[in-house]
C-alpha cells in the first residue's frame, strides 16, 4: 500500500527554513526506534523549529496526501516512532526551547523537542522538579512523553504525564493549530495525551511542576522469593503509606546490574528499591514501618542508604536495567499491568509461561502501580526466535488482562501490541476509538498503521 | 434505574432525563444505580456506581484512613440545593478543591469509567489499575464532560491515604503579600497541601505523618498566624463565603498573575489553588478587561452556567461537537446546540 512518490522540492518548499534529510545514508537514523525489529525507511526527515513550520508542512501533507510520522528521539519501546513507507518523518527535536517560565507559577511552557532531563534541570534551579521521570529521561522528549503519556519509577506518588500536563499546543492533520486547556470543559488535551501520535503533533506544552522534597533516601530490600516481594508491596500500601517509587528487579537482572553497573545489590532472589521521601523526622518513621512490613514477608537484608552518594549508585542501577539487559541478548520489553494483590500470582505466571517456552524472562518494574516489565530474551540471529519471544509475550500480557490488568501501562501500543488490543477490547469499543481518530484525521495520515489491529482499521488507512 | 433500564431509557431516546448529575441540566435521576461495587483498601482502588453518594464513600473509605485525594467541593453549599452530591455528578463536572494543587482534580484520580454511551452501548474506558495507556484516553476525556458523552454506571478511582496530621494556618494579609510569601513557601519541602485566600485572609494548610517541624519551617517564613480548624477549612473548600451571591465565575490563570489582575477589582473573591484559579462573584463585564492571553473564564453559578469566556475557536469548538457526535450521535444527552 506504499503511496505513489510525491514531489520532495515541492513538500521542501512548505518549509524552506527547516532542515531536511533526504539521502538514504542519512535517513537510516529514522527508520526505527528502540523497537528494533521493525524497520522502515521514510522518503524524507524534516526537522523543523517552529510551530508554524509544523502547520506549513502538515498543510502541504495534508494537500498532498502524504502521510506524517511525529517522532521526537525514538526511544518508543512499541515501534510508535517508526516511519511509514512512503511517508515523512516530522522530527520534533529542534522545538527544544523555553517558552515561557516564571518559577512561582510552578508549571512551565516548553516546545516539546525538548528533553525530559532538560525540564528537570531548568526546573531544578528554583527548587522544582518535573515529576515523569521515565528511564530514558536523558533522550526522550517531552512531546513523546505525551504521546505515551508515559511514566517513571516516581510516579506512584506523582502521577504520570496526563497528571501533570495543564495545556498543550498542537497542530492538526489538516495544519491547524489548537490550544487545549485541562480546565476547558471538555477535556481534548485529555485525549491528546497519550494518544501515540494519532490525532496531531503536539509543540507546545505547560508542565506542572513540583516542589522538590527536602530529601529523599531509598532503600534495599531482599526477599527469598519473589512471592514475598510481591505480597510486601501490597502490604505497604495498606499501610498507609505512599513511597515515591518502588521498584522490584529479579535475579537475573540483580545480577547482570551489579556485574555493569556496581549498584551494590545483593544478590537475592527478588529486590525492592523503596524511595521515601521528606524531612530527615519523617524519612525516618517511614523506613522505619517498611522496615517492621518487610520484616513480616521474609526481608533479608534491608539496607537504608545513608546519604545522596549511596542514592545515586542505587538509581543509577535500576536506570541501566534496560540497557545492561540489551549488551547481553536482544530483548522485547512487555508492559502489562496487574492489581498490586494480584502481583506474586503475575509473577508466578510469568516465571511458568516462560518456562514452558523455554526463553528466559526477566523482571525489572514499578511495583507500586503494578507495572511489569517483563524481558524476554531472544537471538535475533536464530530464525523464528523473536516469533517465539513474541508469542510468549501475549500469553503474558493475556495474562494480566485475565488477572484485571491491561496490555501496557506506559510504553503504549504502537506497532507491537495493535493486533491483541482485540483481547483488551470489544469491537464496538474499538470502534468508538478510531472514530475519535477520524476527527482529528480523517484521512488517517497520521502515524496510520499503529494502535489499531490492521484488519479493522483497514479500510480507514487505504 | 437500574443498568437495564438506563440502557433501554437511552434507546428509547429519553436520556435527556438523566443529565447525568450535571449542573447544567439539573440532578443525576438515576440515583438508585448506585452503592459500592469493591472497595480494596490494599490497592486504595474503589469502584462504585455512579448513582452512589460521595459522603457514604467518603465515609466508607475513612474508616481504613483513606480519602478521596482530590477533595471535592460539596457544589449544594453554592447552589442552596438539599440533594446530596453523588460520584456521577462529581464525574460530571470533574470535581475538584484545595487539595487540587497537589492532587489534582477528579480526572487524575479517575482509573476507570464504564458508561452506556448515546446508542445504548457499554463502553469500559480504562480500568481497575493503577497505570494504563492501552489505546486513546477515553476515561480523561469522560470526566468534566458535563455528561454529553454517556451515562456512567461505575466509576473505579484511586485513593490516598489521610495524611496522619494537620495544621491549617490564616494570615490577615493584603493579596499581593500572600502570593509572594506563597511563591516562596510552594519552591520549599513544606508539604502545603491547601492555599486559599478568601477576605483578605490568607489560609494555608500542611499536611504530612509528622507536622511539627513543617509548622515552624512555615512560621520562620510567613511569621505566627492564627490556627483554624477543619471545620473552617470545609467552609472554604465549599466556597461559603461566596455562596450568597447569585452569579461567580472561575478564572483560569497563573500564581504571578493574580496580583496584578485583582488590582481592579471590587467584587469578592477568593484566590483558590495556591493562585492556578480565582472565584469571582459577579458577571463577566465586571472583570472581563483584566484577561490577558492564556486566562480564561468559566460560569460556576448563575444565569449563563458553563459559559466560557473568550469563547472557543469554531475550530476547537468543531472538534468537541464532533467528539461528542461520535459519542452520542442522535443528540439523546443534549450536549450540542444544534435543534
Ligand atoms: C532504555 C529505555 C527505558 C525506558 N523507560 C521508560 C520508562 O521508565 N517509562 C516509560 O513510560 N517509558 C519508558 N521508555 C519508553 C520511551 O522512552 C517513552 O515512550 C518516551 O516517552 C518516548 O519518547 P521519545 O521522545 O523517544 O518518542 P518517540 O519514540 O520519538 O515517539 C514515541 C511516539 O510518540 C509520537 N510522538 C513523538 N513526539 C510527538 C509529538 N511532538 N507530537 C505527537 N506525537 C509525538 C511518535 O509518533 C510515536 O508514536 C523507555 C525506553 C527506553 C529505550
Amino acid at each position: 500500500m506504499t503511496k505513489p512518490q510525491f514531489d520532495i522540492a515541492a513538500l521542501r518548499n512548505s518549509a524552506p527554513n527547516a532542515e531536511w534529510i533526504t539521502n538514504s545514508s542519512a535517513l537510516r537514523a529514522y527508520e526505527c526506534d528502540s523497537y528494533s525489529a521493525y524497520r522502515e525507511l521514510p522518503v524524507a526527515v524534516v526537522l523543523p523549529s517552529t510551530t508554524d513550520e509544523v502547520a506549513a508542512i502538515m498543510r502541504h501533507c495534508d494537500v498532498y496526501d502524504i502521510d506524517v510520522v511525529a517522532r521526537g528521539a525514538g526511544t518508543s519501546l512499541v515501534g510508535g516512532a517508526m516511519p511509514k513507507a512512503g511517508g515523512i518523518v516530522l522530527g520534533l527535536a529542534r522545538l527544544n526551547q523555553v517558552v515561557e517560565f516564571n518559577p512561582d507559577d510552578r508549571m512551565i511552557c516548553v516546545q516539546t523537542g525538548m528533553t525530559n532531563l532538560m525540564v528537570s534541570h531548568i526546573a531544578a534551579e528554583h527548587n522544582l522538579f518535573y515529576a515523569p521521570d521515565p528511564s530514558s529521561q536523558m533522550a526522550c522528549s517531552i512531546g513523546g512523553n505525551i504521546a505515551m503519556n508515559s511514566g517513571g519509577a516516581h510516579c506512584l506518588k506523582y502521577g504520570v504525564t496526563t497528571n501533570n500536563l495543564i495545556a498543550v499546543k498542537i497542530v492538526s492533520a489538516q495544519g491547524e493549530v489548537h490550544d487545549f486547556h485541562v480546565d476547558d470543559g471538555f477535556d481534548l488535551r485529555g485525549i491528546i495525551c497519550g494518544s501515540e501520535g494519532q490525532l496531531g503533533v503536539v509543540t507546545e506544552a505547560w508542565l506542572k511542576l513540583e516542589t522538590s522534597p527536602e530529601g529523599a533516601l531509598p532503600m534495599m530490600i531482599g526477599f527469598p522469593t519473589p512471592e514475598d516481594a510481591g505480597e510486601c508491596v501490597a502490604s505497604i500500601i495498606r499501610a498507609g503509606i505512599i513511597p515515591v517509587a518502588i521498584e522490584y528487579m529479579d535475579e537475573i537482572m540483580i545480577r547482570e546490574v551489579e556485574r555493569f553497573a556496581n549498584a551494590g545489590y545483593p544478590l537475592v532472589s527478588a529486590l525492592l528499591i523503596v524511595e521515601i521521601e521528606g524531612d530527615p523526622t519523617r524519612i525516618a518513621v517511614e523506613m522505619g514501618a517498611i522496615e517492621k512490613i518487610a520484616q513480616k514477608h521474609k526481608a533479608n537484608p534491608i539496607r537504608r542508604s545513608q546519604n545522596a552518594n549511596e542514592a545515586t549508585k542505587i538509581w543509577a542501577g535500576r536506570k541501566a536495567a534496560f540497557g545492561v539487559m540489551g549488551r547481553l541478548a536482544d530483548y522485547i520489553t512487555l508492559d502489562g499491568v496487574v492489581p498490586i494483590s494480584q502481583l506474586a500470582e503475575a509473577l508466578r505466571r510469568i516465571s511458568e509461561i516462560s518456562s514452558n517456552h523455554g526463553m528466559g524472562v526477566t523482571n525489572v518494574f514499578h511495583a507500586g502501580d503494578g507495572n511489569l516489565h517483563p524481558l524476554i530474551m531472544y537471538d535475533a540471529q536464530k530464525d523464528g526466535d523473536l516469533e517465539r519471544a513474541e508469542a510468549l509475550g501475549v500469553e503474558i500480557l493475556t495474562a494480566c488482562i485475565e488477572l484485571g490488568g491491561c496490555l501496557t501501562g506506559e510504553h503504549g501500543v504502537g506497532i507491537e501490541k495493535r493486533e491483541i488490543m482485540k483481547r483488551q477490547y470489544l469491537p464496538h469499543e474499538l470502534e468508538l476509538q478510531m472514530q475519535i481518530k477520524d476527527i482529528f484525521d480523517p484521512q488517517w495520515r497520521l502515524n496510520p498503521d499503529k494502535v489499531f489491529p490492521l484488519d479493522i482499521s483497514a479500510e480507514r488507512r487505504s | 434505574m437500574n443498568e437495564k433500564q438506563i440502557i433501554e431509557a437511552v434507546k428509547a431516546g429519553s436520556g435527556r432525563v438523566f443529565g447525568s448529575g450535571t449542573r447544567r441540566r439539573g440532578d443525576w435521576s438515576a440515583q438508585e444505580h448506585n452503592g459500592i461495587i469493591s472497595y480494596l483498601p490494599d490497592e486504595l482502588t474503589i469502584t462504585v456506581r455512579a448513582g452512589t453518594f460521595m459522603k457514604e464513600i467518603e465515609e466508607k473509605i475513612a474508616k481504613h484512613g483513606q480519602m478521596l485525594g482530590f477533595e471535592p467541593m460539596d457544589h449544594s453549599v453554592i447552589f442552596k440545593k438539599k440533594g446530596m452530591p453523588t460520584i456521577g455528578g462529581a464525574l460530571g463536572v470533574d470535581a475538584d478543591g484545595p487539595r487540587r494543587l497537589r492532587a489534582g482534580s477528579m480526572r487524575d484520580a479517575l482509573l476507570g469509567v464504564r458508561f452506556v454511551d448515546g446508542q445504548g452501548q457499554i463502553i469500559r474506558a480504562g480500568g481497575k489499575v493503577m497505570k494504563n495507556v492501552t489505546g486513546l484516553d477515553i476515561t480523561r476525556l469522560f470526566a468534566g464532560s458535563f455528561g454529553t458523552l454517556g451515562v456512567a454506571l461505575d466509576v473505579t478511582m484511586k485513593l490516598l491515604p489521610k495524611p496522619r496530621e494537620q495544621h491549617i494556618v490564616s494570615y490577615n494579609v493584603p493579596i499581593a503579600e500572600a502570593m509572594d510569601g506563597l511563591g516562596k513557601c510552594m519552591r520549599m519541602p513544606l508539604e502545603i497541601t491547601g492555599a486559599i485566600y478568601a477576605d483578605d485572609q490568607f489560609f494555608i494548610r500542611q499536611e504530612a505523618s509528622v507536622v511539627g517541624p513543617l509548622k515552624t519551617r512555615l512560621k520562620n517564613e510567613l511569621g505566627k498566624g492564627e490556627t483554624i480548624d477543619d471545620t473552617k477549612w470545609v467552609e472554604l473548600r465549599d466556597w461559603k463565603y461566596l455562596a450568597q451571591m447569585p452569579e461567580i465565575w472561575r478564572v483560569y490563570l497563573r500564581p504571578s498573575q493574580v496580583t496584578k489582575f485583582l488590582e481592579n477589582i471590587e467584587n469578592p473573591y477568593m484566590v483558590l489553588c495556591g493562585g492556578s484559579q480565582i472565584a469571582i462573584a459577579g458577571s463577566l463585564v465586571d472583570f472581563q478587561d483584566q484577561l490577558r492571553e492564556g486566562m480564561f473564564a468559566r460560569c460556576e453559578k448563575g444565569a449563563v452556567i458553563g459559559a466560557r469566556f473568550p469563547k472557543f475557536t469554531n475550530a476547537h469548538l468543531k472538534l468537541i461537537e464532533h467528539t461528542q457526535k461520535v459519542f452520542d450521535p442522535l443528540n439523546i444527552f443534549g450536549g450540542r446546540d444544534e435543534n
